[in-house]
């Protein structure tokens, strides 16, 4: 092991920040830097097994993990067909309203919840399969799959649960903030310390999000107004012969 | 100016190294902008309301 000294500066602001941060979790500041490079470490080599380093945890008294089961109920609801298809979802996702865990489309309907208003949470698991995976269940196909699902609807809220399990629970605010798309809010608190909502408003055509349909409904509609415009103008010129 | 040490392990060290030669980064200024990244990240998160 070599110990490293570096120096420096930061605003009174951001002392007080860490100060505040470190004093909530219960670590010393030096225990927040090793972690801190530890988790970068761990993201340059794409090898999250280099965050279970004894030196760094042994210290850590964490909770046993939360994850929350995967739903994978089959839809009972007749009155919305793309409504019950989530809950045959093979992305892993729970359904929520107003923070109760809903298993039906007509649950959902009883508790006077419209789709334009319905909250869909899903889970995503920033998990010890390696950076290339982690970053695959973070990116903006997860907004095109819900988008896809909700076609129907202007506008949804879609909430995740960011669930970071042991390996990387060290190093939760840098890796939830870094991992999701911009457009994504990340939320104060979920159930458990190390869970974190991540919200976003979908709407179509969203930023980083084109919808798959516009262009071919674009160049359709382009195609059907040059036709019309061709057939009419040949008309024209049929009629201008025959007057002649 | 604030002073901090940490310990690594040989591999850690020979991975960071390798990396902020790629980067021309100096130590102090990537664990600087780590460091930042995390408090804008945890200001942020106190920003955000409670999400209903």
């Amino acid at each position: 092991m070599s110990n490293r000294v570096v120096a420096f500066k930061l605003t009174n602001k951001q002392k007080q920040s860490l100060n505040n941060f470190v004093k909530k979790l219960k670590i010393t500041k030096t225990e927040f830097f090793e972690r801190l490079v530890c988790g970068l470490v761990a993201e340059i080599s794409g090898s999250p097994e280099r965050l279970q380093s004894k030196e760094v945890h042994e210290n850590v008294n964490m909770e046993q993990p939360e994850i929350l089961e995967r739903d994978d109920t089959q839809g009972q609801g007749k009155i919305d067909n793309k409504l019950s298809e989530i809950f045959s979802s093979e992305s892993g996702v729970n359904l929520f309203v107003n923070g109760e865990k809903v298993d039906s489309a007509e649950s959902i309907i009883e508790r006077g919840v419209t789709p334009s208003s319905v909250v869909v949470m899903g889970s995503v698991e920033l998990v010890n399969a390696g950076k290339r995976e982690r970053k695959k269940k973070t990116d903006n196909d997860i907004l095109k799959l819900w988008r896809r699902k909700y076609d129907h609807v202007g506008s949804i809220w879609v909430f995740l649960l960011i669930d970071l399990k042991k390996k990387f629970r060290n190093d939760i605010p840098r890796v939830a903030y870094e991992k999701l798309p911009k457009e994504w809010k990340i939320g104060k608190k979920a159930y458990k310390y190390h869970q974190y909502f991540a919200y976003c408003e979908v709407k179509k055509n969203a930023k980083g999000y084109t919808e798959p349909k516009f262009w071919l409904n674009f160049i359709i509609n382009w195609i059907t107004i040059l036709r019309f415009t061709i057939k009419c103008l040949a008309d024209r010129v049929k009629d201008t012969r025959i007057s002649t | 100016m604030k002073s901090v040490s940490f310990r690594l392990d040989i591999e850690a060290e020979r991975i960071l190294n390798k990396h902020l030669k790629n980067t021309n980064k100096s130590v102090g200024d990537y664990i600087k902008a780590e460091t930042i990244k995390v408090l804008d990240g945890l200001r942020q998160l106190g920003e955000c309301k409670h999400v209903k």
